[in-house]
């Protein structure tokens, strides 16, 4: 924490810099209201349960998404690692499908599924999907071939050495992978809400925006800013806590 | 010469290398006594560690067969147990020690639930590594790791012990003390030892037999008996008239071979 100070001294700096710049006029106070004005709307946002009630189902879909990914992705990634004729035989479609963006799917999600939750929580489930799916397959990949030798001498089967030595082997690179997607899931859910539905994060600071509620919009963005800021914190304590073995510690 | 239990015959090895068929030894003859110590010596690349990979079954032979126990080895054979000389890379870095040993033991699939925590306990004090049960190995020094590893190989109680220069990325002093413990180990249980090693003086203190190989391909160059006294000692031992002629004698056939190798270095044999 100590040595955080220099982060923290710019970024009140800047703040105290907006603050002023809007007060004295130097930007178009309309559109870019004082940090106070859009702290004191943040407050009351908070306080009447708007925000939060804009919040919660874009953290549901999130948490939808993320979950059904891991559940495809690190068994198929764990697959594609270990078995060669399933990596040939998937390996062209991820490298076609992968370079696409998500939200280039949110029109054609839209036709089959609606403007709902499901086209929403597919969406994010596609976000996720990929950096999971290599991540685990490049673990798995990287396992060391004397780690796999070691399973072999002991004689034990293909299967009891995948639970046993590859998935604990590739375990930091599955935990990046999940922690990546859960970045990208954030801004894949905000895009959504913006362009269809009548909830949840993404559609609150829009319809901010159309009713010129600018400190509330900003109040939004800001939300976003710290929700990503937390998720991304309690995903490295996780992952420090189920990598304690390598005894490295990440810096908190 | 006691009964076999391992028997090479013809075996032989090669590997392809930039579309060059490179043969690493060919007809490789011998049995193992039960309850022996060998190890294998010579020079750098002469396809020891190769031979002993073929030997336990993770690896198989161009032409020949391995007997084990009077069966053909075909993959990983039940009863042989491989120790790497990378421990950093064989240990399991997300298991303590006694998880470690236990997963020898449910490996070798003798499980009985009461008996597992006094057994892995029981194989932790054989390699002097009472106190440390909960530490990861990232705690441990690389002697100690390496210790992990046989104690994990001994709990299975296989019959044959593959060791792929196993202290050979120890420091001295640690190198000595390990030799003691595989020592006090094969006198106090019975296993068959194969030992490869690049250092003659180590196969002389340890084994009941040592072969020296020739540069690839490979032919058995020498094949001694080294009938020193057991229990052996670091300070006795090396002390012995005996210990050194031995040592002279397979320590100037490699290393003839290694200064004719400088001058026209063979190949890298790195599988």
């Amino acid at each position: 924490m100590k040595k955080r100070w220099p982060g923290f001294v710019l970024f009140v700096l800047i703040l105290v810099a907006w603050e002023y710049a809007s007060a004295f006029n130097l930007v178009d106070q309309v559109s870019i209201p004082r940090v106070s004005a859009i702290a004191s709307s943040w407050i009351a946002s908070v306080r009447n349960g708007q925000l939060l009630a804009a919040l919660a189902p874009s953290l549901g879909r999130i948490s939808a998404g993320f979950a059904l990914a891991v559940v495809v992705a690190v068994p198929l990634g764990l697959l594609m690692g270990s078995i060669a004729m399933i990596y040939r035989l998937l390996e062209p479609l991820t490298e076609f499908i992968r370079p696409i963006p998500a939200a280039a799917y949110i029109p054609v999600a839209i036709l089959f599924l609606g403007i709902g939750n499901e086209m929403k929580i597919f969406v994010v489930f596609l976000a996720c999907l990929f950096p999971i799916l290599l991540n685990t397959y490049g673990g798995v990949r990287g396992v060391d071939p004397v780690l796999i030798d070691t399973g072999r001498t002991f004689g034990v089967s293909r299967f009891k050495a995948l639970c046993q030595i590859v998935c604990p082997a590739a375990l930091p690179n599955i935990l990046t992978g999940m922690r990546i997607s859960l970045g990208i899931a954030l801004i894949v859910v905000v895009v959504a809400e913006m362009i269809a539905g009548n909830s949840g994060i993404g559609y609150y600071i829009l319809d901010m925006q159309r009713s010129f509620r600018v400190p509330e919009m900003f109040a939004g963005i800001f939300t976003l800013g710290l929700l990503g800021f937390m998720i991304n914190f309690v995903f490295l304590k996780i992952e420090q806590h189920f990598l304690r073995w390598r005894g490295t510690s990440v810096e908190t | 010469m006691g009964e076999p239990i391992i028997e090479l015959k013809n075996l032989a090895k090669v590997f392809s290398v930039n579309g060059r068929a490179l043969t690493v030894f060919d007809n490789l003859t011998t049995r193992i006594e039960k309850g022996s110590f060998l190890s294998i010596v010579g020079p750098s690349g002469c396809g020891k560690s190769t031979l002993l990979k073929l030997i336990s079954g993770l690896d198989a032979p161009s032409r020949g067969t391995v007997m084990f126990n009077g069966r053909p080895v075909a993959g990983p054979a039940k009863g042989m147990i491989y120790v790497f000389q990378q421990y950093t890379k064989s240990i399991f870095p997300w298991r303590t020690v006694m998880q470690n040993v236990e997963f020898g033991l449910n490996a070798a699939k003798k499980r009985n639930r009461n008996a597992t925590r006094e057994k892995c306990l029981e194989y932790i004090r054989l390699v002097g590594l009472d106190g440390y049960e909960h530490y990861h190995p990232y705690q441990l020094s690389g002697g100690m790791q390496q210790r992990v590893c046989i104690a994990r190989a001994l709990i299975c109680e296989p019959d044959v012990l593959l060791m792929d220069e196993p202290f050979s990325a120890v420091d001295a002093m640690t190198r000595a003390i390990l030799q003691e413990l595989i020592l006090k180990i094969w006198e106090t249980i019975p296993v068959t030892i194969l030992f490869v090693t690049h250092d003659v003086d180590e196969a002389v203190l340890l084994s009941s037999r040592v072969m020296s190989l020739s540069r690839a391909p490979a032919t058995i160059r020498e094949d001694l008996p080294i009938d020193l006294p057991y229990p052996r000692d670091q300070i006795e031992t090396r002390d012995d008239e005996r210990f050194t002629a031995f040592r002279q004698r397979l320590f100037s056939s490699i290393f003839l071979q290694e200064k004719d190798g400088a001058a026209a270095p063979a190949p890298e044999l790195r599988p």
